[in-house]
């Protein structure tokens, strides 16, 4: 009945991005989206679950399914690194969810208008899964994830 | 002296017992009426002595009101249970509206004694009267006097009470106890006493001698507290006092009671019976009724917002507060030595036990939700009698826990929801029946787990809600715009407008459901309680309503048990058993079937699971001599094991009776035992292969996230006390994931129920030959096919153009093995073998068998599903083993259809259908197998399940059928029935009959022959029985 919250792109607002990293890749997530990050997480294996997911944990007496993003995303390349997996917990849904990074980075701001558009594909990965691309002073590039489209399941 | 009652704690538990005993009364007075004469005796038996006690203790109190109410109700119910009265709606109606009135008076007893109970009194009264000859209707408010001399008090009662008081053998005491001295000093509580003495017999009446007890006003301490009970029970004079703990001058037997009694006055509050009909007539209900809108002054206390916590439940609670203790020392012990790492370990501690504290503090909360549902039988019997309908309901999980909170909250909205079930749901009984349905509507209420969710789901039969006329409606409503109608396709959608607020569907706002209140309430409802609310309705089927409850709260007990080192909670409710196999005998208990493991129960076949190989999960075991954890590479516990030269290692093997194994054998250790577990759920039962069991636990049930949630066999997830979590098993998802073959279609299960009821009853009485094959494997022959038992050796055997053989007599014998046809394990390599003979089709064959031998004879259950394949006719539990049944003429047959050349067949059936056998026989086992046995020998079969469907096939064409084969033992038409009306038929006198029997009883035998019958045959007895099929059709020629 009402309108489905879209995207909005205002040109006046900034927007604040949370920065991971899977390999050298800079994935942004919108820190609307972010509840918190975790470090280390006691993670219960579920076997025969999709090979996304790497298992579920209690945060604070829910359970929180993690999603390892690479496998999700289909990154090529080498597996997790096993040293100090970054564990951000977003919203989804309603349910909350954690999805593993290799690395955590510092959060940036950005204007609206210096998000461009995805490209086709980034890092072997769909293009749709990316809100646009994030250009910052430091010539560094910044793919904004969907978190909506990246956790749609399948 | 009601005005001196204080609400002690002992009248707080007469309250309350008083009050469970009412709850239950409301369902059984229900089911009474449904079931009127055929009701259950117990489930009466059960109303009157809640009626009963509700009235003996009432009497200790003083509480006059309850105990005549409860009283008068008594009586009606003894008449029901005495068959002098039939449960009719309007008899059952009087009780309930009693019963609620008792309820009312039970929610303020200290006020109850003011409170006007005339109407349902005279209700009663008049029921008590209706079967009384007219000259005793009287006697039912005639009241009488009952003294005795060593009494100083007199009781009063109705004259009809105190003749049933005196009838069946009963006599009238007058028992004299003292509440301080009898009661008090023993360490019993009044109820204690009332309940010995309901025991004994029944008390009729109690009487408090306040007059010695002296005033308390003085100040002396009275000594005394004398309490009169007039008794009636069938105990004897010199028994009585022992029984009662009484000494024998406290005792008073009241003599013949027509010296004792005399006519007392009428009482002046005595109503007059014949004002009120047996329906309470509404003027004189509502001067009741506002008496019962007053506000419970005093009510408080007894109604105490009390909650029932389970005693397991509140130890746990008081255990988690002793360890808070404990961990909170240990606190102030690190803080004062400012010891960093205990500070650390002590804070964690606390962590954890605080978790665990408010878990259960939780689980204190939970309440079965029956404490909502169970008051809807009487409620949509009320309303439907209203509105002129017939309503069944039914209740499905009311034993389902849900928090307090929201069974508070869920009444409103479950009410709404059955109300608008039975007002617009549910058609007039005319309607229904001209639409084809029974004329009684149905209404389901049921509560369920389902992963980690409490669903309740309302669901009726009626008339269905159409997606059209409520899009429709909320249009002309101005709701919704017609754009948003456009854009809304789906019948769900539009269906779900009902829930929009200002909506509401009833054609006028009835007294019953509309109240202008709508869906839109129910929702709003639900919503706050983070409940969703779905609907499901096809037009003139029904609508569903699903509501689904948060699951946070949700508590299951559970068993824990770990695979490969991974927790996990299989839910209680589908634990059927628990089991540990000693690693040694392993090999006894499970086998494997095409396949598979299977687990033998008690004669019982279970498939067998491996937790571990069904998650994908590496299996572990402990080796004793590393004291370790390795992974385990057999695919299944009863594979052979290698040992390091990848030869079967037989010396290691544990025969039966043989030496102890090797105790330092990890395969014998205890550590190697076999963890199992008996799950049930629905039809599918299976046993599941752990490695530990653990404890049995509460668990909250939390749901697991979205991407899960094609893992069906996952029910949800839990955290332990260790703050990880762990996964909750979803039973029936499991056995799917296994790939089980489940019955799963009620109608076949029951078939095959009642084939296997049939079969147990029925039988056949077999004499086999029992024999070993492969390891574990028990095979057994009918003892009649074999001609004898030769022992050789390992090395006689020799092979001859690819045959073997054995030198037998005279000349060889080819033998063979039953792996050769069917799918069996090898036989066993042992030196010694046996070599059954038989003889079939005129040659001799030797079946190669492991000993040891036995014979049993007794009736066996056959079952020939779960095993049958080529060779083997089907299993069957012998001496608690499953037992393959061999056929031998299929085994020969298969194995060398050259012996049996086309000239030995048997003649070939006529063309022109003169070759057709007609096959009678109920059970499925025995018309398959014989159907068989017939058509190897080229004739066709004509199946008929018992003589009546034979006797139609017959009659329909008599010149089809050549021969009729029959049994005897049949349902409807049995065997013999249908031979004579054949013997009656002359188209159909000729025919050749043979019967077959489990059982060759003489009698039978010469009743066959009477009849003409040709042959007689024991099923099965193959050789026998096509011997005179041919014999039969060669005279016929």
């Amino acid at each position: 009945m009402q309108q489905a919250g879209g995207k909005s792109h205002r040109a006046d607002v900034t927007r604040r991005f949370a920065i991971f990293f899977i390999d050298e890749t800079q994935l942004g997530v919108d820190i609307a989206r972010v509840q918190e990050i975790n470090e280390e997480p006691a993670v219960t294996k579920v076997p025969l679950a999709r090979d996304y997911v790497r298992g579920i944990m209690n945060l604070r007496g829910q359970i929180i399914t993690i999603i390892d993003l690479r496998r999700k995303m289909g990154f090529t390349g080498t597996a997790l690194r096993e040293d100090k997996p970054g564990l951000v917990i977003v919203n989804w849904n309603g349910e909350q969810v954690g999805l593993l990074f290799d690395r955590i980075g510092e959060v940036i701001e950005a204007a609206a208008t210096d998000i461009e558009g995805a490209p086709a594909n980034i890092c072997g990965t769909r293009g749709e899964f990316f809100q646009g691309v994030l250009t910052t002073g430091k010539q560094r590039i910044v793919a904004l994830l969907d978190i909506d489209v990246v956790l749609a399941d399948g | 002296m009601s005005d001196d009652l204080s609400l002690d704690d002992i009248l707080v538990m007469y309250v309350q017992e008083a009050r469970e005993h009412l709850e239950s009364i409301e369902s059984d007075l229900l089911a009474l009426e449904r079931e009127g004469a055929d009701s259950d005796e117990e489930s009466i038996n059960k109303m009157f002595r809640a009626a009963h006690s509700i009235k003996g203790g009432s009497g200790f109190w003083g509480l006059d009101t309850i105990k005549e109410l409860s009283h008068r109700t008594e009586n009606v119910l003894d008449l029901i249970r005495k068959r002098r009265l039939e449960p009719a709606p309007e008899v059952v109606s009087v009780i309930l509206k009693a019963f609620d009135r008792l309820g009312e008076l039970l929610d303020d007893p200290p006020a109850s004694n003011g409170m006007d109970i005339a109407a349902e009194v005279a209700a009663l009264e008049k029921l008590t009267a209706r079967h009384l000859p007219e000259s005793e209707k009287t006697s039912v408010s005639r009241r009488v006097e009952v003294r005795h001399p060593g009494v100083p008090v007199v009781f009063e009662m109705t004259e009809f009470d105190l003749r049933k008081a005196g009838r069946d053998g009963s006599h009238l005491y007058i028992l004299e106890f003292d509440l301080l001295k009898d009661v008090h000093r023993r360490g019993k509580t009044p109820l204690d006493f009332v309940t010995i003495l309901n025991e004994q017999g029944s008390i009729l009446d109690i009487i408090y001698d306040l007059a010695v007890m002296g005033d308390l006003e003085s100040g002396e301490l009275f000594s005394r507290f004398p309490v009169f009970v007039l008794f009636s029970t069938v105990v004897e004079p010199d028994l009585i006092g022992t029984l009662v703990g009484l000494e024998a001058r406290a005792v008073h037997l009241v003599g013949d009671e027509a010296e004792e009694k005399k006519e007392a006055a009428p009482v002046q509050e005595a109503p007059a019976p014949e004002a009120a009909g047996a329906e309470v007539p509404a003027g004189a209900a509502s001067p009741a009724k506002e008496q019962r809108v007053r506000p419970p002054a005093r009510s408080a206390g007894v109604q105490a917002d009390s909650l029932r916590v389970q005693v397991h439940v509140l130890d746990q609670l008081i255990n988690r507060a002793g360890e808070l203790v404990l961990a909170r020392n240990q606190l102030l012990q690190s803080f004062a030595r400012w010891d960093r790492a205990a500070l650390k370990a002590a804070c964690q501690r606390i962590d954890v036990v605080t978790s665990e504290l408010q878990e259960s503090i939780m689980l204190t909360r939970m309440q079965p939700v029956n404490n909502i549902f169970s008051k809807f039988p009487r409620m949509v019997r009320d309303l439907a009698q209203q509105v002129g309908k017939k309503i069944d309901l039914e209740i499905e999980g009311k034993e389902v826990e849900v928090d307090k909170a929201i069974i508070e909250g869920l009444s409103d909205p479950l009410t709404h929801l059955v109300r608008n079930a039975v007002d617009h749901g549910i058609e007039l009984p005319e309607v229904r029946e001209r639409d084809g349905k029974p004329p009684a509507g149905l209404i389901r209420l049921k509560a369920f787990h389902e992963s980690g969710q409490i669903i309740i789901e309302i669901s009726d039969d009626g008339k269905g809600l159409d997606g059209e006329t409520i899009a429709a409606k909320a249009l002309e409503k101005g709701l919704v715009s017609a754009d948003y109608l456009q854009s809304l396709p789906t019948e769900k959608e539009k269906l779900n407008l009902i829930m929009l607020p200002g909506f509401s569907t009833a054609e006028k706002i009835t007294d019953i459901s509309g109240r202008g209140v709508g869906m839109d309430v129910v929702k709003t409802n639900l919503d706050k309680m983070g409940g969703h609310l779905e609907l499901d309705s096809r037009s003139g089927r029904g609508v569903t309503v699903r509501v689904k409850l948060p699951l946070t709260l949700a508590i299951i007990p559970s068993l824990l048990v770990s695979a490969s080192n991974e927790r996990f909670a299989l839910p209680q409710i589908h634990v059927a058993e628990l089991l540990r196999i000693p690693a040694a005998e392993v090999r006894e208990k499970i086998s494997k079937v095409s396949g598979a493991d299977v687990l033998m129960l008690r004669g019982e076949l279970l498939p067998l699971l491996q937790l571990n190989n069904l998650l994908d999960l590496q299996r572990i075991y402990f080796d004793p001599r590393t004291g370790e954890f390795r992974p385990d590479r057999r695919a299944q516990l009863a594979d052979e094991r290698l040992s390091r030269s990848g030869a079967p290692d037989r010396e290691q093997r544990p025969e039966k009776g043989a030496v102890d194994p090797l105790p330092e054998d990890r395969r014998n250790h205890p550590r190697s035992d076999v963890n199992i577990v008996v799950l049930q759920a629905g039809l599918s039962r299976y046993a599941l292969v752990v490695d530990h069991v653990h404890d049995t636990v509460e668990i909250v049930v939390k749901p697991l996230g979205r991407h899960l949630s094609q893992c069906a066999f996952y029910a949800g997830a839990t955290i332990m006390g260790d703050g990880r979590v762990a996964l909750i098993l979803d039973v029936p998802g499991l056995s799917a994931l296994a790939g089980l073959r489940e019955i799963v279609d009620a109608g076949q299960a029951k078939k095959i129920n009642a084939e296997q009821e049939l079969r147990r009853v029925v039988g056949i009485r077999q004499s086999l030959l029992l024999f070993h094959n492969g390891p574990g494997e028990y095979c057994g022959v009918p003892l009649r096919e074999v001609q004898r038992v030769e022992q050789i050796m390992v090395d006689d055997i020799e092979i001859r153009s690819n045959q073997k053989v054995i030198r037998y007599r005279d000349g060889i014998l080819p033998v063979f093995a039953l792996e050769e046809v069917a799918n069996v394990a090898r036989i066993a390599e042992c030196t010694s073998l046996v070599v059954i003979i038989f003889e079939i089709g005129g040659r001799e064959f030797g079946l190669l068998a492991v000993p040891p031998l036995g014979v049993v004879e007794e009736h066996l259950a056959i079952d020939d599903r779960t095993l049958r394949q080529p060779g083997i006719a089907g299993s069957a539990i012998i001496h608690q083993r499953t037992t393959m049944i061999v056929d031998i003429v299929e085994f020969i047959r298969t194995i060398s259809p050259a012996w049996f050349s086309p000239e030995q067949a048997l003649p070939a059936p006529k063309p022109g259908g003169k070759g057709i056998i007609l096959l009678v026989e109920d059970s499925t086992f025995f018309r398959t197998q014989v159907r068989r046995f017939i058509e190897e020998e080229g004739y066709v079969v004509l199946e008929a399940e018992d003589g009546r469907a034979a006797w139609d096939l017959l009659t329909a064409d008599p010149e089809r059928v050549a021969m009729v084969v029959t049994d005897i033992e049949m349902p409807g038409m049995d065997g013999f029935a249908l031979i004579s009306r054949m013997k009656g038929d002359a188209r159909l006198a000729g025919l050749p009959v043979i019967v077959l029997t489990t059982l060759a009883d003489e009698a039978d035998v010469e009743r066959g022959r009477e009849l003409g019958v040709t042959a007689y045959h024991i099923k099965l007895d193959r050789e026998n029985l096509v011997r005179d099929i041919t014999n039969i059709f060669t005279k016929i020629g």
